[in-house]
C-alpha cells in the first residue's frame, strides 16, 4: 500500500520548501504556483528545473511570457544553472508588435490554440521531460472560448502530462479580479507566494497525498535565488540524548547547582551590567570544549573580538576553542535577521555541526536586533526546539537594577522559559562593591538555597563558601548577622 | 470542371486578411486580399471575376460606402464585419448591399457554413 513515505518525493531545489512539503513534491503530480508579478514564481520554477537536472532528469521550461534568452540571463544572474534545461519559447516575438500581428477576426481560441498545443505535444514527444515548468497557464484562459472549455482543456492538458509521468509546476497570476479557484481545484498542490512591502512569504495551501507544514513561512529572494525559512514547529524535531548534569568546571558552582545544569534545559543567567553573566555562561562552554563538545555563542551586543579578548583575560581560551571547532562566536548585527532566519542559523549549527550548548547574549539584544513581532513567543519556540534536540541553552538576561531596590530576575517576562534561573548581584558590603551568585529555580533537581560570593579573576571564576552569616543580600546592602549579635 | 469561386477580402488589418485568406484557401476558394482602397479599386476593376466579398469595416471611413455600392451594382454579394454590434452601421451596410453584418470575432465553422450556403445559392 502506498503511504506518504513510499511515494516518490522529488526536491523543489529549495531546501526550506522541501522541508515544508514533508520532504519534497510527490512526483508525477501537477502543482499550481500562484502569486502576484514579482513574487518569485519563475525563480521557484528555475530552482525546480535545476534540481531535476542535478538528479539526471530532463527538464523543460514552457514559457508563454518571457523569451528564452531573458530567462537564461536571469537564471545566470541568480547563479542557477539551467544550461541543460530545454526550452519551449511560446512568448510573443517582436514582430507581433512591429509587423502588427494583432487580429480580431477570429478568437484566439480558434487561431492560436491548435498550433500552440501542437508545439507543446511535439516538444514533449521529442524531449520526454520528467519535469516541466509552465509559465503561465493563465495563457490558456485567453485561448479558451469560455470557462467550461478552459476547465476541460486544462484537465485534459494535466492528464496528458501526468500520463507521461511528468511532474508539472505551472504558474498563475490569480487575483481578486482574476480568480483562479478552478486551477486550484484541478491541481494536486497549491503553493502561494505572497509579497508585501515589508516581507515575502510562502504558503502551501494544498498538497494531495501528503502532509505539510501549515501557515506562512518567510521567503527571501536574494542574489542566489530563493531561500525559504520554514517556521519552527518544535514538536516535529526530536533527538535522543541523556539527561545528565553538565559541570561548569568550578566545584562551588556545581555545588550550588547540585551537580551542574542539565543537558537539554534552558538556563537564564540574570544580573546587572558588568556583573559577569557572559563569563559565567562561557565557563560552561569552556568545560564543554574540554569534553570535545561544540558550543555556539550568538553575540547580539558585543563585538566578537572584544568578547574573545575578555575571555582570554579570565582564563577562558576562546581563540583556542574556536580553532579547535569547539566554539563558534556569531556576531548578530541589528535588524539583519528575522526570527525565522535566525532559527535557520541555529538549526544549521545544531543539525549540521552538532552544537551542544548555545548561548544568546543577550535576550534584550535579541529583541532589539530581530525584525518582526512576538519575539518572546519566537524565543520560546526556539528554546523548545533546542530542548527537544538535547541542546543546553543559556540565555543572558540583563536587569537594570545595579544594587538595592526591588529584586527582579528578568525585565522582559522571560522567566517562564527557564528551567534554571541563576542570578548574579552586586552587593555593597562595608563600603566595597562585591558580587554574589544564587540559584532561584531549578526544575530538574534541588539546588543550594544560599548565595555565594562571586569573583572573576585572571585565573577564572572563583566562587566562595555559602554566605550564611549575611542577611538582606537580595536588597543589595546586606548586614552581618553575627556582628549584630555581638553588638 | 467548374470555375473556382473567387473571394475579395478587404481588411486594413494585415493579420485579419491573412487569417481570412487562410480559412478560405483551406476551404478550396480563391482569394484576392486587399488592405486599402487603392488595392480594392484595383481588384474591383482590373482583377477579373470576383464572386463574393468579405469586408472588414474596422478602420474604414465613409469612402467604403461607394465601394459597397459598386459591389452591389456588380451583383457581387458580400458580408460586412464589425468589431461590435452597432445598429446604425448595420443599417447602413445593409442599405449599401451587404447580405449580412457579422460581429467579430467570427466562429470559423459558422462563417464557412454561411459562405458555403451562399456559394450553393450562387451555383
Amino acid at each position: 500500500m502506498l503511504n506518504e513515505m513510499t511515494l516518490n518525493r522529488i526536491s523543489t531545489g529549495i531546501e526550506g520548501l522541501d522541508e515544508i512539503l514533508s520532504g519534497g513534491l510527490i512526483a508525477q503530480q501537477a502543482y499550481l504556483i500562484k502569486g502576484q508579478p514579482g513574487s518569485g514564481k519563475t525563480t521557484l520554477g528555475l530552482h525546480f528545473l535545476n534540481a531535476g537536472i542535478s538528479q539526471g532528469e530532463t527538464s523543460l521550461f514552457i514559457s508563454f511570457s518571457e523569451p528564452e534568452f531573458r530567462l537564461r540571463r536571469n537564471a545566470k544572474l541568480l547563479d542557477i544553472d539551467i544550461d541543460r534545461v530545454e526550452f519551449l519559447d511560446l512568448s510573443p516575438t517582436a514582430d507581433f508588435f512591429t509587423e502588427d500581428q494583432t487580429y480580431d477576426i477570429f478568437s484566439p481560441a480558434e487561431v492560436d490554440r491548435a498550433p500552440m498545443t501542437q508545439k507543446i505535444i511535439e516538444a514533449i514527444d521529442k524531449i520526454k521531460p520528467q519535469r516541466i515548468f509552465l509559465d503561465a497557464i493563465t495563457q490558456f484562459r485567453f485561448l479558451s472560448s469560455d470557462t467550461f472549455q478552459f476547465r476541460k482543456q486544462i484537465q485534459s492538458f494535466l492528464r496528458y502530462m501526468l500520463d507521461r509521468d511528468i511532474t508539472l509546476l505551472f504558474t498563475s497570476e490569480g487575483s481578486d479580479r482574476n480568480p483562479d479557484d478552478d486551477l486550484q481545484f484541478m491541481s494536486d498542490g497549491v503553493i502561494e507566494l505572497h509579497t508585501t512591502p515589508e516581507r515575502r512569504s510562502i504558503r502551501v495551501a494544498k498538497f494531495r497525498g501528503s502532509g505539510f507544514v501549515k501557515g506562512y513561512h518567510e521567503l527571501e529572494l536574494r542574489d542566489r535565488g530563493m531561500t525559504v525559512f520554514p517556521s519552527l514547529i518544535p514538536e516535529t524535531h526530536q533527538r535522543k540524548f541523556t539527561s545528565e548534569a553538565i559541570s561548569s568546571g568550578v566545584a562551588e558552582i556545581d555545588e550550588l547547582l547540585h551537580g551542574g545544569i542539565e543537558r537539554g534545559t534552558t538556563t537564564i543567567i540574570s544580573g546587572p551590567s558588568g556583573v559577569g553573566k557572559s563569563t559565567f555562561g562561557m565557563q560552561f562552554m569552556k568545560e564543554a570544549a574540554g569534553r570535545g563538545e561544540r558550543s555556539v555563542l550568538y553575540a547580539f551586543e558585543e563585538a566578537e573580538e572584544t568578547l574573545l579578548t575578555r575571555c582570554q583575560a579570565v582564563n577562558i581560551p576562546a581563540h583556542v576553542m574556536i580553532d579547535r571547532g569547539t566554539l563558534s562566536v556569531v556576531k548578530v548585527d541589528p535588524l539583519k535577521y528575522t526570527p525565522n532566519q535566525f532559527v535557520h542559523l541555529v538549526r544549521a549549527e545544531v543539525e549540521q555541526n552538532n552544537a551542544r550548548i548555545l548561548m544568546i547574549d543577550s535576550t534584550s539584544g535579541y529583541r532589539l536586533s530581530m525584525q518582526g513581532e512576538d519575539l518572546v513567543r519566537q524565543l520560546h519556540s526556539l528554546c523548545q526546539y533546542l530542548k527537544n534536540m538535547g541542546v543546553t541553552v543559556i540565555l543572558i538576561n540583563e536587569v537594570h537594577t545595579i544594587a538595592g531596590g526591588e529584586f527582579s530576575v528578568t525585565d522582559v517576562g522571560l522567566s517562564y522559559l527557564a528551567d534554571n534561573l541563576i542570578f548574579l548581584r552586586y552587593l555593597e558590603l562595608e563600603g566595597e562593591l562585591r558580587k554574589a551568585i544564587g540559584v532561584l529555580k531549578k526544575r530538574v533537581s534541588d539546588f543550594e538555597r544560599t548565595l555565594r560570593e562571586f569573583h572573576i579573576t585572571k585565573y577564572g571564576i572563583k566562587v566562595g563558601e555559602p554566605l550564611t552569616k549575611l542577611r538582606g543580600i537580595l536588597s543589595g546592602i546586606p548586614e552581618w548577622i553575627d556582628r549584630d549579635k555581638d553588638k | 470542371m467548374s470555375e473556382p469561386i473567387v473571394f475579395l477580402v478587404l481588411s486594413f488589418k494585415k493579420r485579419n486578411r491573412e487569417l481570412l485568406s487562410q480559412v478560405l484557401v483551406q476551404a478550396d476558394y480563391q482569394v484576392i486580399a486587399v488592405g486599402n482602397y487603392e488595392e480594392l479599386e484595383q481588384a474591383l476593376f482590373h482583377s477579373g471575376t470576383v464572386n463574393l466579398g468579405l469586408i472588414d469595416l474596422a478602420v474604414c471611413d465613409r469612402r467604403i460606402g461607394s465601394y459597397c455600392e459598386q459591389l452591389q451594382a456588380a451583383d457581387i454579394p458580400f458580408f460586412a464585419f464589425t468589431p461590435q454590434y452597432n445598429p446604425v452601421v448595420e443599417q447602413d451596410s445593409l442599405a449599401h448591399g451587404a447580405r449580412s453584418v457579422l460581429v467579430k470575432p467570427l466562429v470559423i465553422k459558422n462563417l464557412l457554413s454561411l459562405i458555403n450556403s451562399l456559394v450553393g445559392k450562387l451555383a
